[in-house]
């Protein structure tokens, strides 16, 4: 063992190591010495793996069940105490007219501004309303007034029925029918109407009437359940 | 032939390292895919509330109609929404001020109401509410309840009403099938 790990004369390797350790190291085989490096335990991520997995499962199911999105920023749905009855088949009326979200026509009306949080606090952006009828924009309405104006509105109807969201509609309703008829069931006319809650309830009427003569007869009202 | 224990020493130190599988990539595509879930999820969970449709235009009614089984409505109940207050008609007579002897005054006034500090001006649900558990008792099969409102009327209080008239506090069915009648008043 002299030769290479002599460190008589001072300029070997282990210069200033306590004897001890010189003399463990001595004998032992450089490729040992290399595997007991590799041996320093490593972060173990395993259990960092199954929780995002885990996390990913529980993510991809909510997301699976929010069939309706609002991307707009100006609605703000009207909160209700209305629960619906998790246990209840699709297919049943529930008897307190409370039901679950569900995908079908979504006819949208926004609301009259948008607020954006700044730096220097809550801006408040004036925008005009409109109606959407599943995400496509329709119809304006008349942001001084809040209505909906006269030139878009059939006047034969009695100043309720709008135009433009009629025409939509019963496109709508065609692709429906041809959709129905293909999976064996009848069109069900069923509609989401989901408005800001500043609406007021002239502008709702006019939408439902278009609606019901659209051939949307079985309306539901789009709203935040309780916590 | 199963492995003597004493065999442990002869194996080759590199195959330790090799059973180590590189989870890197796939745990950078699990991140990935959780921020996008996480930014694509509606966190407000909608339900839907069931009206009746109103018996204008030729739509043709769907059967899944709240309430569509119940017997034919002869209590015609309707519920007035307006600028002041609430009034409650029904056929051949309407409760409003005039009733109550506070004449030009509807039946149910707003309140005001304490909302984190600031006092506002709201809709009397509560009160709205106790009467209709009233008209319930005498009417215990009537289901259906029509609601009119001045044109201005917010639809978060149209909401509001829906709600007042669903059920009461302890879980009772009042008046939950909801049907609009187009600008009676107003």
């Amino acid at each position: 063992m002299a030769g290479a790990t002599d460190t008589s004369d001072g300029t070997g390797p282990y210069q200033g190591w306590p004897s001890e350790l010189r003399k463990s190291d001595e004998g032992v085989s450089h490729r040992r010495k290399r595997r007991h490096f590799a041996r320093t335990p490593p972060i173990s991520i395993t259990s960092l793996t199954d929780m995002v997995t885990m996390l990913l499962v529980y993510l991809l199911s909510t997301f699976a069940t929010n069939p309706v999105e609002v991307k707009d920023p100006s609605v703000e749905i009207p909160h209700s105490t209305c629960v619906p009855d998790e246990g209840l088949p699709a297919d049943e009326v529930p008897p307190d007219g409370c039901g679950k979200i569900e995908e079908t026509t979504l006819v949208m009306v926004t609301g009259p501004e948008v607020k954006r949080s700044t730096e220097t606090g809550t801006k408040i952006q004036q925008v005009t309303p409109r109606i959407l009828v599943n995400g496509q924009p329709i119809a304006e309405l008349d942001a001084a007034t809040y209505r909906v104006p006269e030139s878009v509105k059939d006047p034969a109807s009695g100043g309720y029925v709008i135009m433009p969201l009629r025409e939509a509609l019963k496109r709508e309703k065609a692709v429906k029918e041809v959709t129905a008829q293909l999976s064996g069931r009848s069109f069900d006319g069923r509609v989401i109407i989901l408005a800001d809650r500043r609406t007021p309830y002239r502008v709702l009427t006019d939408v439902l009437v278009t609606c019901g003569e659209s051939g949307f007869a079985d309306f539901r009202f789009a709203v935040i359940r309780p916590e | 032939m199963s492995q003597k224990p004493s065999d442990r020493r002869h194996r080759e130190p590199g195959d330790e390292e090799a059973l180590d599988l590189d989870v890197t990539p796939f745990l950078n595509i699990m991140f990935m895919l959780i921020l996008s879930t996480m930014t694509l999820t509606a966190w407000t969970q909608l339900a839907m509330l069931n009206v009746q449709a109103p018996q204008i235009g030729g739509g043709n009614v769907g059967d899944g109609n709240a309430g569509a089984d119940a017997p034919p409505s002869t209590l015609n109940l309707t519920v007035f929404i307006l600028k002041d207050g609430f009034n409650i008609g029904a056929t051949g007579a309407t409760l409003d001020g005039n009733s109550e002897g506070r004449p030009g005054q509807p039946l149910i006034p707003k309140i005001q109401t304490t909302q984190g500090g600031k006092a506002t001006i709201g809709y009397d649900f509560q009160t709205l509410q106790k009467r209709l558990i009233e008209i319930k008792k005498t009417f215990p099969t009537e289901q259906s309840m029509i609601v009119s409102a001045d044109a201005d009327v917010m639809y978060d209080d149209i909401v509001h009403v829906m709600d007042a008239a669903r059920k009461s506090a302890d879980g009772k069915l009042l008046f939950p099938s909801v049907a609009f009648a187009a600008g009676i008043v107003g």
